[in-house]
Formats: C-alpha cells, sequence, structure tokens
C-alpha cells in the first residue's frame, strides 16, 4: 500500500471507518476499517467494483451519512461528533456535492438550483447572482438558465449540478460516478471541467468505475468489499500521458485480481 | 384471483399508517353516523317505551278559566272507546319553592290534590321513596326533573309560598311524572294529600283549577274524536289543550340538535374521507406509475390491478366500520342516558337497542368507500407502460407540470424575496396541487364546523345576551308579590317601583285563549281549534325587551303578536286580522307583529291587559310578577340582595341572568359533552388527514429534502418549509371556511329548531373566540404537518436521496 506524501496537506481523514446495514437478521459491511488521508487540491478517485461500497465510503467522507463507528477528521476536526448546526455549516460551506442521478431540484430552474446553496448559506443576493452567472458561464449552460431541469440535456443538468457544488467555494468537491449516467461525450466533456476546477487548487474526491475517467487523478483508492484494496499514486506520470495512466490503473487493478 | 390478492396484500403492508389513517377515518364516520341514528332512534324508543309503560297522556286538558264543566267534559271523553282518561284532578298554581333555604327560581309549581292510585293515564313511577295509594299527610312526591336538576332527596323537606303563608312538606317520592319531568321544563306537578291540598291551597283566593288527561288508543285517530267533542260541547274548547307533541318535545329537542350537527359532521367526514382515498389512490397509482407500467408490459390487466385497490379500501372499509358500530354504542348509551336521565328508574330499559339500520348504515359506508376506490382507481386503467417506465407519470401530466413549473412567471416566488424556508413552502403549494387543494377543503371544514360549534356552544353559554331572540323578556330582574299581607302592590309600586334606581317596569302574566281554525286550515290539524297561552301585559313590551322577527310588539287593546309556529299553522301576516278566544269571548285581533320563541314551540301569542279587560274588567290578579330594568350602572345582584334583606319570604326576587341559567344549564350540560366530542373527533381527523397527506407527499419528496440536507439546510430549515406550505394552504382553508361556518352552517340548525319555534337561531359572534377557533384548526394543520415531517429530522441525506 502506497503511504501518504508527506509534502501534502491531510484535508479528509478516516480512522477505523465502519458503516453497516442491517438485511433482516444479517448485517451488511458497506465500509469496515478504513483508514484513509486524502490531500489538499488532490484530484482523488475512489474505484471498485459495483456494491464494493465505494459510494457509502464517498457519503461518510462527505459527512452526508453517518458511521457506524470510527473517525472522519477534516483539517483535523472530527466531524463524526458534529452537532445538527455544525454539520449543515460543513456541507453549506466546506463541500459540494455531485450525485450520479444529478439530483437537482425539479421545481428550481438551473438558476435557481446552482443559487440555491449560497442562500441556505447567508450570502448576499447580489453576490448569489454574481457568482451563479459566473458559473453558469463557466459551465456553458448561461442561455439555459431560466429553464427547469427537465427541459434541458442530462449533461447540461449534471454541469447546473457541478455549478452548485461550486457555489459556496468548497474546500473539497465530492463526485459520485458524476458521468455515469451520460453519453460518452456529455461525460467527457464534465471530466474536463472536473479537471480544470482541479487546475485551479480545488479538491476532488470522485467515486467512477470507469478507467478512462480515472486517469484524470492525482490519486486512485481501489475498494473492493468495504475495505481499501490499494491506492495508486499517479501524480507521477504526467497528465498529458493518459495512455501512460490507463495503464497503469490496468495493470494496477489486474494486479489487484 | 392471486395477483390481485398479492397485489392488495403489498398495498396494505408497504402503506401502513396511510392504511391506518384511512381506517381510523372510515370508523370515525360510521362512528359519528351510527352513533347520530342510535340517538334518534333511542330516544324516541326510550321515550315511546316509557310513555307506554305509563300509559303517558296524548292529550291534557286544563280548565282555568270556568268556561267548561270540566267533569262533564272528562264523563264525555270516558264514555268514548278506545279512550282512557284520568280523573278530575284538581290544582293549584304556585310558583316558588324553597330548599335547603335557597329559593328555586323560575317553577310553575302545578300543586296536585292527588286522586286515588293507581293512575289510569300517566302513571307515576317512583325513583325514590315508597309508593303509596296517596301521599301521606306532610308529605309529597315530587318529579325527577325537580329534583334532579336542585339536588332535592326524599326526606328533604320542600317549603312553598302562598299569598298567605308559607308551609312545609317532606318529599316522600321522587317519581317520573312523564308529561311533567321533561328536560329545560320550569313545570313540575308537585303531588300532595288531599287534606295538605285542602289546608294550604284550597282556601287561597280564586278558585281550583282542574286537569283531566286522554291516552288514545290509536292517536292518529283523536281528530275525529275532537270533531265529536266540539259538536258535544256547541263550541271549540276554550280552555287549554297540551297535546303530544309538545309534551315530548323537550325529550326530542337536544338529542334532535346532536343527532343533525353529528349526521352533519359524519357526511362531511365521510366525503373527506372519500376525497383523501381519491388522493390516496391517485398517489399510490402516480408513485407507483412505473411498477404499474412494469406489472402491465408483462400482461396483468388493468381489472386485476383496480381489483387490487378496491380490495384492499373495502377491506379497511369492513375492518373499521365494525368497531365504528360497535363503539357508537357507547357513546349514543352516553347521550340518550344524559338526555333522558329524568325517565331513568331502576326498572326502565335505557339501554341502548341496536337495529338492523345499524347494520345497513355500515353496509353503506363500506359500498361508498369501495365504490370510490372503483371510480379513483380506474385511473390505472389509462397506465400506458411505455409513458409509464419514461416519466414515472402520463404524458399529459408530465407536461402539465412542467408547465407549472415554469418559474418566471411569480416574482414573489422568486429567490431573495422571501425567507428561504418560507419560499420553498410556496413553492411547495404551487407544485403540489392537488394535496393543497384537499387540504384547503380540510381546513376549510374543520374552520367552518370549529367556528360554528363554539358559535352554537358560546350563543348556548352566554344565552343572557339573546334571551329576547328565544322568546323571553329581557328585562334586568324580576319581582313577585308572594305575602299581600306584608307587601300591598301600592306599598311595593311606593317603595321599590319608584326607587330611581329603577329605569321602567312592567307587569306581566298569561291566558289561556283557544284559536278556531277554519277550514282551509283543518286538514293540518288536529281538531277544530288550538289553545295557546298568552303573555298578557299591562305595560310596555318593547321596555320589558321582547322582540319579533317581523313587525312591533302589541301596544293597542286590538293588537296581537304570535308566534313562528301559529303564523306558520294560521298562515298569518303581519297587518292580518286573527279570530281568538280569550276567557270564552270571541275576539278579532290585528296581528302587529310575529316572533320566535323555544318556550311552547312559538305556539304563544302576546296580547296587552287592555285586550283582557275588555272581557274581564278585573283582570289583573294573575299579573303577579314585575319585570324591572334597572338605570344603566345599577348592578342587578346589588338590588335583587337588597330586596331579600329588606322583603324577605314577602317578596320573591331574581335576576333575569339566574333564571335564564336555570334554565338553559341542563341545555348545556346535555350539549357540552357530545359538542365537545364532536369538536375533538374534528380535530383528530384533520391532523390525521394531513398528517397523511404531508407523509404521502414527503414521500415523493424525500430526494429533494435529501438535496436540501446535503446542500447544508437544517432539519428544523426543511421542517419549517414544510409547515409553511401547510400554514399557507391552511390559512386559504381558513379563510374560505370562516364565512361558511358563520353563515352557511347556520341555517341548517335554523330548519332543525324550526319546529321547535326557532326559525332563525341567534347566534353569538364572539370575535375572540372565532379567532381562537381559527387559530386552532390553523395550528392543528401545521401540528399535522410537523409531526409528519420529524422524518426529516432523523434521516440522512443518503437515504432520502436514495429513497
Amino acid at each position: 500500500m502506497i503511504t501518504a506524501n508527506s509534502k501534502k496537506t491531510v484535508m479528509i481523514e478516516a480512522v477505523d471507518l465502519c458503516k453497516s446495514y442491517s438485511t433482516g437478521s444479517e448485517q451488511f459491511h458497506a465500509a469496515k476499517n478504513v483508514n484513509l488521508e486524502l490531500y489538499k487540491g488532490d484530484f482523488t478517485v475512489i474505484m471498485g467494483s459495483s456494491g464494493s461500497g465505494k459510494s457509502t465510503l464517498l457519503y461518510l467522507l462527505s459527512g452526508l451519512d453517518s458511521l457506524s463507528s470510527g473517525k472522519v477528521y477534516f483539517k483535523g476536526q472530527q466531524i463524526d461528533g458534529y452537532s445538527e448546526k455544525e454539520i449543515t455549516d460543513f456541507r453549506s460551506n466546506k463541500i459540494g456535492y455531485v450525485y450520479q442521478s444529478i439530483n437537482l431540484i425539479p421545481d428550481f430552474s438551473l438558476f435557481e438550483n446552482v443559487a440555491f446553496p449560497g442562500y441556505v448559506a447567508g450570502r448576499g443576493k447580489n453576490e448569489i447572482n454574481m457568482r451563479t452567472t459566473n458559473l453558469l458561464k463557466m459551465m456553458d449552460i448561461e442561455l439555459q438558465a431560466d429553464r427547469l431541469p427537465s427541459q434541458v440535456s442530462g449533461g447540461q443538468q449534471q454541469r447546473a449540478a457541478i455549478a452548485r457544488a461550486l457555489i459556496n467555494s468548497p474546500e473539497v468537491i465530492f463526485a459520485d460516478e458524476p458521468t455515469g449516467a451520460l453519453s460518452q461525450e456529455q461525460g467527457t466533456i464534465i471530466l474536463d471541467i472536473l479537471t480544470e476546477i482541479n487546475h485551479k487548487a480545488q479538491s476532488i474526491v470522485m467515486v467512477t468505475h470507469d478507467i478512462k475517467a480515472a486517469c484524470r487523478a492525482d490519486r486512485l483508492i481501489l475498494v473492493k468489499d468495504g475495505q481499501i484494496d490499494g491506492i495508486l499514486e499517479l501524480s507521477k506520470y504526467s497528465p498529458e500521458d493518459m495512455k501512460a495512466r490507463e495503464n497503469q490503473i490496468f495493470l494496477f487493478m489486474s494486479g489487484k485480481g | 384471483m392471486y395477483p390481485v390478492w398479492k397485489l392488495c396484500w403489498s398495498n396494505l403492508k408497504n402503506k401502513k399508517v396511510q392504511n391506518a389513517f384511512m381506517a381510523i377515518i372510515i370508523m370515525l364516520s360510521a362512528l359519528l353516523l351510527s352513533t347520530a341514528v342510535l340517538v334518534i332512534n333511542n330516544t324516541n324508543r326510550v321515550y315511546e317505551d316509557m310513555h307506554t309503560k305509563v300509559n303517558g297522556a296524548h292529550q291534557i286538558l286544563r280548565f282555568e278559566n270556568g268556561i267548561h264543566d270540566p267533569y262533564k267534559v272528562n264523563q264525555w271523553w270516558a264514555q268514548q272507546e278506545g279512550v282512557t282518561t284520568s280523573e278530575v284532578m284538581r290544582y293549584r298554581y304556585l310558583s316558588s319553592m324553597v330548599h335547603e333555604g335557597e329559593e328555586i327560581p323560575n317553577v310553575d309549581l302545578f300543586m296536585m290534590d292527588t286522586p286515588n292510585m293507581p293512575f289510569t293515564v300517566d302513571k307515576l313511577l317512583f325513583v325514590q321513596g315508597e309508593d303509596r295509594q296517596d301521599p301521606e299527610p306532610g308529605t309529597a312526591w315530587i318529579p325527577t326533573s325537580l329534583a334532579y336538576s336542585n339536588n332535592i332527596q326524599v326526606g328533604d323537606q320542600i317549603e312553598f309560598k302562598t299569598d298567605k303563608q308559607t308551609f312545609q312538606l317532606l318529599v316522600a317520592g321522587v317519581v317520573v311524572d312523564i308529561s311533567y319531568c321533561s328536560p329545560f321544563a320550569t313545570s313540575g306537578r308537585i303531588w300532595m294529600n288531599d287534606q295538605d291540598y285542602t289546608t294550604h291551597l284550597s282556601t287561597l283566593q280564586g278558585n281550583d283549577k282542574y286537569m283531566t288527561e286522554m291516552r288514545f288508543d290509536d292517536y292518529s285517530q283523536n281528530r275525529a274524536y275532537w270533531g265529536n267533542f266540539e259538536k258535544f260541547l256547541g263550541t271549540p274548547f276554550l280552555e287549554s289543550v297540551k297535546d303530544f307533541e309538545s309534551i315530548s318535545s323537550y325529550y326530542m329537542i337536544a338529542n334532535q340538535v346532536i343527532s343533525f350537527i353529528m349526521i352533519f359532521i359524519a357526511i362531511v367526514m365521510i366525503s373527506i374521507a372519500l376525497y383523501t382515498l381519491g388522493f390516496t389512490i391517485s398517489d399510490a397509482i402516480i408513485s407507483s406509475y412505473k411498477t404499474i407500467g412494469i406489472i402491465k408490459s408483462v400482461g396483468l390487466s388493468s381489472r386485476k390491478i383496480i381489483a387490487g385497490y378496491v380490495t384492499q379500501y373495502t377491506l379497511i372499509a369492513f375492518i373499521s366500520v365494525v368497531p365504528g358500530i360497535l363503539i357508537s354504542y357507547y357513546f349514543s348509551n352516553k347521550i340518550v342516558s344524559s338526555s333522558m336521565a329524568y325517565l331513568n328508574t331502576s326498572s326502565s330499559n335505557m339501554n341502548i337497542h341496536f337495529s338492523g339500520i345499524e347494520i345497513w348504515i355500515g353496509f353503506a359506508v363500506i359500498t361508498v368507500i369501495a365504490l370510490s376506490a372503483l371510480l379513483f382507481s380506474y385511473k390505472a386503467h389509462s397506465v400506458k407502460p411505455a409513458q409509464a417506465v419514461r416519466y414515472g407519470m402520463s404524458e399529459k401530466d408530465s407536461s402539465k407540470l412542467s408547465r407549472r413549473l415554469d418559474t418566471g412567471k411569480s416574482k414573489l416566488l422568486q429567490f431573495g424575496r422571501l425567507p428561504i424556508e418560507f419560499l420553498i413552502g410556496l413553492r411547495g403549494v404551487r407544485k403540489n396541487i392537488r394535496g393543497s387543494l384537499l387540504i384547503i377543503l380540510i381546513s376549510a371544514l374543520s374552520t367552518s364546523v370549529l367556528v360554528f360549534g363554539f358559535m352554537f356552544i358560546f350563543s348556548i353559554t352566554s344565552i343572557h345576551q339573546t334571551i329576547a331572540k328565544w322568546g323571553y323578556d329581557s328585562s334586568d330582574l324580576s319581582i313577585r308579590i308572594d305575602n299581600p299581607d306584608k307587601i300591598t302592590y301600592e306599598q311595593l309600586h311606593g317603595e321599590v317601583l319608584s326607587d330611581n334606581r329603577v329605569k321602567n317596569f312592567s307587569l306581566y302574566g298569561d291566558a289561556n285563549a283557544v284559536l278556531p281554525i277554519s277550514k282551509e286550515h283543518a286538514a293540518d290539524s288536529d281538531g277544530d281549534s288550538m289553545g295557546i297561552l298568552l303573555t298578557v301585559a299591562d305595560g310596555n313590551y318593547d321596555e320589558i325587551g321582547y322582540e319579533n322577527v317581523k313587525g312591533h310588539n302589541p301596544i293597542k287593546d286590538n293588537e296581537i303578536t304570535i308566534g313562528v309556529n301559529v303564523a306558520r299553522k294560521f298562515n298569518i301576516n303581519v297587518g292580518d286580522p286573527l279570530d281568538i278566544y280569550i276567557e270564552g269571548e270571541k275576539y278579532t285581533l290585528t296581528v302587529t307583529g310575529i316572533y320566535q320563541a323555544i318556550a311552547n314551540m312559538s305556539n304563544t301569542g302576546r296580547i296587552t291587559a287592555e285586550a283582557v279587560r275588555k272581557v274581564n274588567p278585573k283582570f289583573g290578579a294573575s299579573l303577579n310578577t314585575i319585570f324591572i330594568n334597572l338605570q344603566d350602572g345599577v348592578s342587578v345582584n346589588q338590588f335583587v340582595n337588597e330586596m331579600h334583606k329588606k322583603y324577605g319570604n314577602a317578596l320573591w326576587t331574581a335576576s333575569q341572568a339566574s333564571l335564564v341559567d336555570e334554565v338553559f344549564s341542563q341545555a348545556v350540560t346535555i350539549l357540552i359533552l357530545p359538542m365537545s366530542l364532536m369538536a375533538l373527533l374534528f380535530i383528530a381527523v384533520t391532523f390525521i388527514i394531513i398528517y397523511s397527506i404531508c407523509r404521502i407527499n414527503m414521500k415523493k419528496q424525500s430526494r429533494t429534502y435529501g438535496i436540501y440536507k446535503s446542500i447544508g439546510m437544517t432539519s428544523q430549515q426543511i421542517r419549517l418549509s414544510i409547515t409553511a406550505e401547510i400554514l399557507v394552504v391552511s390559512c386559504i382553508g381558513a379563510v374560505i371556511g370562516i364565512p361558511f361556518g358563520l353563515l352557511g352552517l347556520p341555517p341548517l340548525l335554523n330548519f332543525v329548531l324550526m319546529d321547535y319555534g326557532i326559525v332563525e337561531v341567534p347566534l353569538i359572534m364572539n370575535g375572540v373566540g372565532i379567532i381562537g377557533m381559527i387559530l386552532l384548526s390553523i395550528l392543528i394543520a401545521c401540528l399535522g404537518s410537523w409531526f409528519a415531517s420529524r422524518v426529516v429530522k432523523s434521516a440522512s441525506p443518503r437515504i432520502l436521496t436514495v429513497e
């Protein structure tokens, strides 16, 4: 297992993280004793087969779900013990979340969907409007700003979802298979956007099962049966040399069986 | 059949809360309907059983003016086949009774010289005391109504005041005297020993009065008897007649009102249940649109899907209706035994009897629910598998929803204009139109019923404010000279009525009169004449506060005002002439006004003392009560206490408020329990339905709530937004419900009370109370949604977005 790079700042740390669900008479362990560090500014990808627990891990790291046991630290602060106010402040200001199923609010326009977290965070109307307009421009969906999610394409919806995640300038973006429901072309656009914002020092943690998507990452964390099966440092390979990255990932995954 | 059961079972199992709530609403509807019917049926049955058991009178003739010979009349009736008559019983009136040092105000006592037992008509049933041939000297039997309302027991001493003396009797029996122990009655028969009667009452000024009672084997034939009777007399019967309808009316009135309100509320509740059922089924179809589409795509027919829903709700209805009807037994028993308490003896059968009607009610409720389920689930028929899988709803509904959600239309709903929680709530109203409409409807009904219910109970408890509109005077107090040896009218006038604190006064009494029935009205009537009680005033009717629904009070000696039921029966209007016999003499008076009065079911009239003096110049002895109004600011209670101190037993004085309380406290006692119970039921149903709708809606919106949470909204903010949505719609509902409660429902009550002589129930609009009820209705709705949204608090964004 590749260990932490001492030059990077730890942003999120998981210690003995466990999550189990009751399925009738049996307990299902979606996360089992996970110990992990995620670094500031990194584009981290979590991979694993279907049902391996990668989405659960993302929910736990982002504070969207409660732990069964263990601890999660964000910049040294333990978030699993947060009060409701603290956790909502955390969700509002520290993180942005992008879902595979997009999850825009169906009765809000794209503009409103993007702007809404700004109002929740208590920002001023002018500031929110300016930021929302800029983000919509950045995502190239400013012309669709007044449309409802059902009136635009899946790719445009997902771009709005990324804009929504960015509105409060979070320290980290969590993305759960953001290209999973999109065409290859739309998926590439989304990945380009994520790569671009990562280049602007935005930390990103993304769950994917797509090797091409994973090539964009600095680190790859492989999850199997709710446990960390291995971590691959991709930053040592040139971002331009996608083929080399793809091969490394392939080899890494093959080596892990 | 298997797929139908499977579908039905799956719906029952997966939507336990919704199904349980629907079951509760259906159960409450069945409970109210069944209670109302049981109360009506059993009130009649208990009364009729008792009436048969005691050989109750159908008609009571009173001879008070010496016009007809009571013995001859009694003999004539006794000779008629199919008629049982009582003996001729002599009596005197007294209007004062003291128990344990406290005067019982507002009573008309028939002091009876008890004839030999057993009675042939109106047999007395002993609830307390020894059943004897007649009361022992020095003792009396009193009716249950007087005993229960004044807490008088056997062995207690009661004191009576005549104009000469006071005398005491020991209560030796408390009896059910069916014609004179009804609720709200202010009259009662005191059964005395012949020796006591002769000693204390025969010697009083004036003559003995007589009473005879008749029971018909077939009461519907009494008109034919009366035709022959008046031929025998050669004139109409010119004394007073009390008939079965008026004897029984007071037993029925409270339960009629209660049953009417219950049936109304039950119908409202069933309508709500049906609408909620429609909403629930529609929602189930919409939320299972994909599933239904898939089921259909694998070949299950729409008919079987519909059969699944119909089976589900028929089962729920069946499970709910049975306990509803069984519980109704308990409530109806309470209501009937409370209103019929004066007929209760150890041997009387007061228990509620079930009849086939209750089974039919249950069957009808189940059928209505099943048919509604069939109607609403028919929507499943139109589910197109392709559209279902694509949109999760029909294409038409999908485009409708998109149109509705087009956000650019309302500037108010734009971000930044309102607090975020309120804004989301308002947007929820627009999005969830069907649910919002249902909540508006329920809030409107709940507001109207609560407002009306409060207004009705408040009006009854504060009846002294509207007493004139119930047919009573509205003076401040009444005075009667009980001992003329100690104080004469002249002295009273000099010492009391001339007091500068007295604003005005009028002398008041009554007289019996007979209205001959013309041929055109004869078909609707039981006889050729109708006896009415006349109020006679020597003074100004306006000053003592008598009111009319039309016209004005009588001023001249040729004027009369009549009760609404007299006007209706004789088709008389203001300005019409009216033939009337007073003390046997015929007059033609002009009707100057029509009034409503609960007493004697508005079968009464009001004339001036001058009108009676035209026949009987000495008329005046019966003007024994003086109504007094005091100057503004003078304390009535202080004045009354002063009179008590100064004149003691010689003068009977009571404030109007105490007299009114005496009569209507029974009404309040009887009405308050069922009315409060119904209000509580309505509150519970409103809460349950709103809770249920919110739960349904929240399930649909759980993903959105998950998103809200994931972007940093607190559970509190989300719950507030849900409650804000309900607050808005329930306020709209309340605004619609207020006029309906204030103006729409009272006419229904007028309709029920019309036969009892009240055409316009005097309701008091108490602003604070009404606002309280409106707020209560809104609060219930908000609490329903607040409790329903508890799930948001505990669920993580992951659970909400995945669900």
